[in-house]
């Protein structure tokens, strides 16, 4: 049951929207399904290693022409996946390393899982910003939105 | 704008220079002469060789128009500002001391190798350095700073750090740095006589050294202290030659008035090129000062006096031997007739003589066998800073040291290969002639990275040595910094220098107590956090786009109010504001870099050192600047909001 840091950065690397979950496959006894495991000391840093892989993301994003940009970072243990949009928006998600007994599951779930996982927020993210009370950069407080996400997550990991 | 503030690699490449890959010389000196300099200083714990030690540093106490001319085998001649020697005790006694800790520890500790039980002294291999007393020493020196509240900066502490990582005074065969070059006999002349002297050296000759240590290649010298007032020149002089002739030893002259009265003294630190163990010694014996107060006069004479020693005698026998072993070993070696007999006479070689070869049970090479005395060869044309010619000869020697399956002979000079192909690429000279991308290449992969993984290997699993290991990497790490600043490449090494101090942090923590906060981390976390930082993906043309982002912050952080426009203006508040870093997008790491100093800010905050993390924090707030009201980071559930608010610095307290 692997944790996961969702987070949407906006064009001032601020970011906008935070989720922290953890899958709902393969349950184990400790833990409620979809709690975050992150010890207190990760959780403290969490923003920070997002904020940090966006000099990565911003690299990156001039050798692919995919708005997915797959794995880009690690730190610790911890994998960083990047996602941008065409406003230069961009979707982060942090997640553990999987121990080596779901090593194979995860591998194989990993990439277009994540991809279909981004592009379905993408399509959220946008219906948000036609919202015309809502403009680019702000946080995004919505409780419809968070809803739509957890759902998608719930779908993908 | 200075982005991050730091130790400049460049003064951890000198201090490598000074104090790991600089001559070794071996004092001893006679009871009157110890007498001497306790009057000197006026003080009674000290002696001649303490009173020597800061002296070899002649970067720091150097003398007007000081130049040190060295030839190498080319013949060719170089002028250096600098040459500096390190004084230590006799090789007898330096040997009693490491095989004294040997033994003691040795009965806790399984993992310590006996290598050579000669007759002699036995020299074991044990590590470098305890990173627990490092981690203790550097506690001390954190406290002390804070408690200065100024002065030590976060950057002094890591060359702190490093010197104490790359001094050592280890005997081991299989790099002779640590051999001595010269042995010095220090006397009194009003008090000893030339039989004393020649007393002493018989004794010293005596002596069953190692058989990996060549007495051959030792100078011997004299220095011999008199009082100008009561001993004439003459005498003197022909005291010099009696010397010359009796014990074929020439001599350096001290003209010195121990007891004079005079108010001018100069105020000299004693901690110089001191080990680990030296250091704490002397915090755990409080009384001791670090400083002695020598009569200026006093002063002058032992600068001019060891400039006079060092080209007179040191320079040229160590050119001598160079070229000696150049030309009786080195060539025939390498000539091509030697080529072809190579292999038959390993076919047909049958051990006649037993000492020459690897002695695989004590993992040693004899002193006279070629391959000890071409190492030897490379070490000291590496101290005399031919780092090209030190190169091609561990490279050379390398391939010998394999077929004889003797692998820390082979790690070793795997470690100084990187090195001294390291430093010969950041040597100030040819500072402006940027390898090309071919060149890069063959370093990065064919030599650094498979030469570091080979020797952690051999250190750490063959012989569990694994200070050995921390300290190449160390060096490595400081060294590919600077050839990163020289040429601006800092895209071909920051993944490898990121690796390695993470392998260093790693490596460090299963040796100290698990959970708890430790100095040595936070201090490698900071230099990690330099290391990205001062990462910049320019070209040399575009750098003037660097200085445009620095404004930018700038102006932004100096003033909030940028609508301040005429009135009636039509602004556009939904307007996307342009990123600050617009103009190198993609071309820093500096949000990275503030992200390992939080790291680095988190072990200094378990370790309530309030001086260290108001130090970091200016290298944080490029990104994360704590006086902005209502940010993320600022946000009480996250690190820096708690940081700030533990050193009292919230902007929303």
């Amino acid at each position: 049951m692997a944790s996961y840091y969702f987070t949407i950065i906006g064009t001032l690397d601020r970011p906008l929207y935070e989720l922290e979950f953890a899958s709902f496959k393969n349950p184990t006894a400790q833990g409620v399904p979809g709690k975050s495991q992150f010890s207190a000391s990760v959780k403290e840093i969490l923003p920070f290693i997002a904020n940090s892989s966006l000099d990565v993301v911003e690299d990156a994003q001039w050798n692919s022409n995919q708005f997915h940009l797959g794995k880009i970072d690690a730190f610790f243990g911890l994998q960083v996946n990047g996602y941008i949009t065409q406003g230069n928006i961009k979707f982060l998600l942090c997640y553990e390393t999987p121990t080596n007994a779901n090593l194979a599951l995860h591998a194989k779930q990993d990439d277009t899982t994540l991809k279909q996982f981004f592009n379905e927020v993408n399509d959220l993210y946008v219906k948000c910003l036609l919202n015309p009370f809502y403009s680019v950069n702000d946080a995004i407080t919505s409780p419809d939105f968070d809803l739509r996400v957890k759902l998608i997550v719930r779908k993908y990991l | 704008m200075e982005y991050p503030k730091g130790l400049d690699p460049y003064n951890s490449r000198q201090h490598l220079l000074h104090h790991a890959y600089s001559p070794l010389i071996s004092i001893q000196s006679s009871i009157s002469a110890d007498t001497l300099a306790q009057a000197i200083a006026s003080t009674q714990d000290i002696s001649i060789l303490q009173l020597f030690k800061p002296y070899g540093n002649n970067s720091k106490y150097s003398i007007s128009n000081q130049v040190f001319k060295i030839t190498n085998t080319q013949l060719i001649t170089k002028n250096y500002p600098s040459f500096p020697i390190r004084f230590e005790p006799p090789l007898p006694e330096l040997i009693s001391i490491k095989s004294g800790t040997t033994r003691e520890s040795s009965s806790t500790n399984a993992s310590t190798q006996s290598v050579s039980e000669g007759s002699g002294g036995i020299v074991s291999l044990n590590q470098l350095f305890s990173i627990g007393t490092l981690e203790l020493l550097l506690k001390h020196k954190a406290n002390e700073a804070s408690d200065k509240g100024t002065g030590t900066g976060t950057s002094d502490l890591y060359l702190g750090f490093f010197d104490k990582v790359i001094t050592s005074n280890h005997i081991v065969p299989f790099e002779t740095f640590n051999h001595p070059i010269t042995q010095i006999f220090v006397v009194d002349y009003a008090q000893d006589s030339l039989e004393y002297l020649r007393e002493q050296i018989v004794h010293f000759r005596n002596f069953n050294f190692p058989k990996f240590f060549q007495i051959n290649d030792l100078l011997m010298h004299s220095f011999v202290f008199y009082d100008p007032n009561t001993v004439s020149q003459q005498e003197i002089i022909a005291f010099e030659q009696e010397l010359y002739t009796m014990l074929n030893m020439n001599a350096t002259l001290f003209p010195i008035q121990a007891f004079t009265q005079e108010v001018e003294t100069i105020s000299i630190s004693l901690e110089e090129n001191s080990t680990i163990e030296e250091d704490l010694q002397r915090i755990s014996l409080k009384s001791q000062s670090t400083n002695i107060k020598i009569p200026l006069s006093v002063d002058q004479i032992l600068r001019t006096k060891l400039n006079e020693f060092i080209k007179k005698y040191l320079i040229p026998h160590m050119e001598q031997k160079i070229r000696y072993w150049d030309d009786q070993i080195l060539q025939p070696k390498k000539s091509i007739a030697n080529k072809f007999f190579s292999a038959s006479r390993r076919l047909f070689n049958n051990e006649i003589n037993s000492n020459i070869g690897f002695n695989s049970h004590e993992n040693y090479y004899h002193k006279s066998s070629p391959e000890q005395a071409i190492r030897k060869l490379a070490d000291w044309s590496l101290i005399l800073k031919d780092f090209k010619y030190a190169y091609s000869t561990y490279d050379l020697i390398k391939k010998d040291f394999t077929n004889d399956k003797a692998w820390v002979y082979v790690a070793s000079s795997q470690e100084m290969c990187i090195v001294s192909l390291l430093l010969a690429q950041t040597q100030q000279s040819n500072s402006n002639l940027r390898p090309d991308k071919n060149t890069l290449r063959k370093v990065r992969h064919d030599i650094v990275e498979p030469y570091m993984d080979n020797l952690s290997y051999t250190f750490k699993s063959r012989l569990n040595l694994k200070s050995y290991s921390s300290r190449a990497h160390l060096v490595v790490i400081e060294l590919l910094l600077c050839m990163c600043n020289a040429f601006n490449i800092s895209w071909w090494w920051t993944d490898l220098i990121e690796k390695y101090i993470l392998k260093c942090i790693a490596e460090f923590d299963i040796q100290l107590p698990i959970g708890k906060p430790a100095v040595t981390r936070a201090i490698l976390y900071e230099r990690l956090g330099f290391t990205v930082g001062s990462s910049i993906y320019l070209n040399l043309e575009n750098t003037f786009l660097l200085d445009k982002f620095f404004d930018r912050v700038k102006t932004i952080t100096d003033k909030e109010d940028d609508d301040d426009q005429e009135a009636g203006t039509f602004i556009n508040e939904h307007k996307i504001k342009a990123p600050i870093n617009a103009t190198i997008v993609g071309l820093s790491r500096f949000r990275k870099s503030a992200m390992w100093y939080l790291l680095s800010i988190k072990e200094w905050s378990l370790l309530q050192n309030k001086h260290q993390i108001e130090t970091l924090l200016t290298n944080v707030e490029l990104v994360y600047d704590p006086k902005q009201k209502d940010e993320w980071y600022t946000r009480k559930d996250l690190l820096l909001g708690y940081i700030l608010n533990q050193v009292g610095k919230h902007p929303d307290a």
